[in-house]
This record gives structure tokens, C-alpha cells and sequence, in this order.
């Protein structure tokens, strides 16, 4: 049975779904209970934010996990979005930080590293005699990342992989645009200074150059 | 003149084509008399092009849709939002019910309280109204003139009725 809200959405408040149509008018009436209007928005975001959360977690299951459970939120908490605003980076910024909250909290547990299905995150072979050599250049690069202390790296991944301009990861972040600007180049000289030494050096043990604890 | 101190940090941002133009024109004057700011620069352009070469796969990876997923707990949401609104509506309305019953039950007991003197009724000299004056019915039922003295007990009994049915 349908009942008469039902009834009146499917007369009136669905908007037919066309890329025309804008985040701001998709989200109101997605307020009004218009489930294709939100259906719609995670078609045109899930892609991309599901790509932004895997650069930190490096491992597709979880990211879809973490995509899936940012839009849950998303649709919860939207009635305090500002419509006069953009709606990508108020996603966004609820996913990274989504995101972010998730990496503090197994870095606490201390199993990230130690118990993660993800084949990359695990401990080197030890038959391997420079484990470096089982490393290819994705690997080398985000253990390079994995050495640089969060805010830094956030704003690097943020900038550098995923190509959003300093003024949108200052709305992400909540951050004054200058702010992210000297975390950038900040982020920007020290994994550089990381990775020439990393190439440069034989042994490859820079644990001394961790910035992890810095946070 | 620009320092280098200032210039590494410009560099960074000047590398990823995130410094505005001022600074960046500033920044290219100061590199072209800096050797070592020259190398830094030179040194930096060659490390950011490392993020260009990875994740490359990301974009190809086969994408299905988290829509399915999302709208069944959407529903789920909207579902439970909806029994939270009504189980609101059940105890208000029980206390609603309930202070109605109160309010009738109060109302009909009324005219056996004690009675309302309303203010357009109060007598001018208030202060005269007393108990004696409230009873003064009941106390006229079982007065008796001088003549229909009830014939019993003895004369002081007698005097006694007679000085209760003085007014």
C-alpha cells in the first residue's frame, strides 16, 4: 500500500534525474524524502570518493565500507547541510575524516600493519634478501607516505593524488586556506627529503625519519 | 631580496602550481642567482612526478555501484524514524488521555466540594459569612417552632434544641 506522502513524492517532488539537475536541488529534495534525488547524488560522487578513500586505506573492500557508511551519514545529517554551499567538499570532508577517524583508531589497536588482509601491508618476506625488491614503485611511494606525519600527508594525498585545489581542502579539512598552503609545502620538502634517501641509501631503514609520533 | 629559508618553502608550492603569481615571478628571479635553491627546485620538480606514475589502476578497477547497498539502509532509516515519531505519539497522547480524565474527574466532583463563591456573588460584608451561614438550610429542616417541640427527653433537653434553633 502506498501510502499518501509516498503518493505525493512520486507526483510532485521527484526531479528527473539528469546531470542538469544541481547537488543543491538534489539535496532538498532528498530532505523532502525523495529517495532517487539521494540515489542520484551517490551515482555522482561514490566513484570518486570511493578512489580518495582508498589512497589512504590501500584496500578496496575497506574503502567500500567507509564509502558506503559516509553517505549513511551524509543522508543523516542532511538537514544541516547549507545548500548555498558546495555539496562535493561537505562530502568529502565527512568521508576523510570518516577516514582518518578509522586509521587513529586501528593505529591505537596497533593491528594496521600487523593483522591487514591487505597484502601490501604486510610484513616483507624475510627469504627476500633487500625486501625492497619486493616493493614496486606504488609501495615504495606510500611507505614513504606511511613515514610522514598525518596532516602533512593528508593534504599531500589530498593535493598531489587526488588533484583537489588548496581551497577545497580547506573547506575538507576545515582549515584556513593558508594553513593547508604551508602544510603543503611543508608535506611537499619532507617527502622529498625522504625519498631521496631512501633511494640513495643502501640498507633502506629510515626509521629514524618516522614522523608519526610527531602527531 | 627573498630568502632561501622563504624560497624552499615557495619552491614546494611553485612545483605543484600553487603559488600566486607575485611570489612565483619573485621566486623565479631568486632561483636564477641561487644555485643551491636552483637544485632544491630541481630536485623537488623530479620527486612530485613520482605521484604521477602511481595508482594507475584506480580508474580502471571494475566499479559496481554502492547505490543498492545505501537505499536498503536508507529505508531501514527512514522506517525506524518513522516508529520513533509514532512510539512519540503514543505516551503523549496516554498523558494527554489521562489529564482529560483528571480534568472530568475533577469537574464532576465539584458541586460536592466545598462551594465556589464567585466575585459578582460575594456578599458586601464578607466577612460574615461563616459556617453557621452556609448551614443555615440544613438548620431550618430541623428547626421547630415554640408550639411543635418534639415531646421528648426532659425540659433541659428541651431548652437546649431551643437554643440551637436560635438563629
Amino acid at each position: 500500500m502506498i501510502s499518501m506522502t509516498e503518493q505525493r513524492l512520486q507526483t510532485s517532488d521527484v526531479l528527473p534525474m539528469s546531470s542538469n539537475v544541481s547537488d543543491a536541488r538534489l539535496v532538498e529534495s532528498a530532505r523532502r524524502g525523495d529517495q532517487n534525488a539521494f540515489g542520484e547524488l551517490v551515482r555522482r560522487y561514490e566513484h570518486r570518493l570511493q578512489r580518495v578513500i582508498l589512497r589512504f586505506v590501500r584496500d578496496g573492500e575497506l574503502a567500500e565500507d567507509l564509502a558506503q557508511e559516509t553517505f549513511l551519514r551524509v543522508f543523516e545529517r542532511l538537514e544541516q547541510f547549507d545548500t548555498s554551499r558546495r555539496f562535493g567538499p561537505w562530502l568529502f570532508r565527512i568521508g576523510v575524516n570518516l577516514t582518518l577517524d578509522y586509521l587513529r583508531k586501528c593505529k591505537r589497536r596497533g593491528r594496521w600493519s600487523l593483522f591487514s588482509e591487505n597484502a601490501e601491508d604486510r610484513m616483507p618476506d624475510p627469504g627476500t634478501s633487500d625486501p625492497r625488491e619486493a616493493l614496486d614503485l606504488n609501495q615504495e611511494v606510500h611507505a614513504v607516505l606511511g613515514q610522514i606525519a598525518e596532516k602533512y600527508r593528508t593534504v599531500l594525498i589530498l593535493r598531489d593524488l587526488e588533484n583537489f585545489s588548496t581551497s577545497e581542502i580547506s573547506s575538507m579539512l576545515n582549515r584556513k586556506e593558508a594553513t593547508i598552503r604551508w602544510r603543503l609545502a611543508e608535506a611537499r620538502n619532507r617527502f622529498a627529503r625522504l625519498w631521496s634517501k631512501r633511494q640513495q641509501t643502501d640498507d633502506g631503514i629510515v626509521g629514524s625519519e618516522n614522523e608519526n609520533d610527531e602527531m | 631580496m627573498m630568502k632561501c629559508r622563504q624560497a624552499r618553502s615557495d619552491i614546494a608550492l611553485f612545483v605543484g602550481n600553487d603559488l600566486q603569481e607575485p611570489s612565483a615571478r619573485e621566486l623565479e628571479q631568486h632561483v636564477t642567482k641561487c644555485p643551491e635553491c636552483a637544485d632544491h627546485l630541481a630536485r623537488l620538480r623530479q620527486t612530485i612526478q613520482v605521484f604521477d606514475q602511481i595508482d594507475a589502476g584506480l580508474d580502471a578497477a571494475p566499479h559496481k555501484s554502492l547505490w543498492p547497498g545505501i537505499e536498503r539502509q536508507v529505508r531501514h532509516m527512514r522506517l525506524a524514524a518513522q516508529q520513533g515519531r509514532f512510539n512519540g505519539w503514543v505516551p503523549a497522547m496516554a498523558i494527554a488521555a489521562a489529564c482529560l480524565m483528571i480534568a472530568y474527574v475533577s469537574d464532576v466532583s465539584l458541586p460536592y466540594s466545598r462551594p465556589i463563591v464567585r466575585p459578582s456573588e460575594t456578599p458586601v460584608n464578607a466577612s460574615h459569612v461563616d459556617a453557621n451561614d452556609l448551614y443555615s438550610g440544613e438548620r431550618q429542616r430541623f428547626s421547630f417552632g415554640p408550639d411543635e417541640l418534639p415531646a421528648i427527653g426532659d425540659d433541659a433537653s428541651r431548652e437546649k434544641s431551643e437554643s440551637q434553633s436560635e438563629p
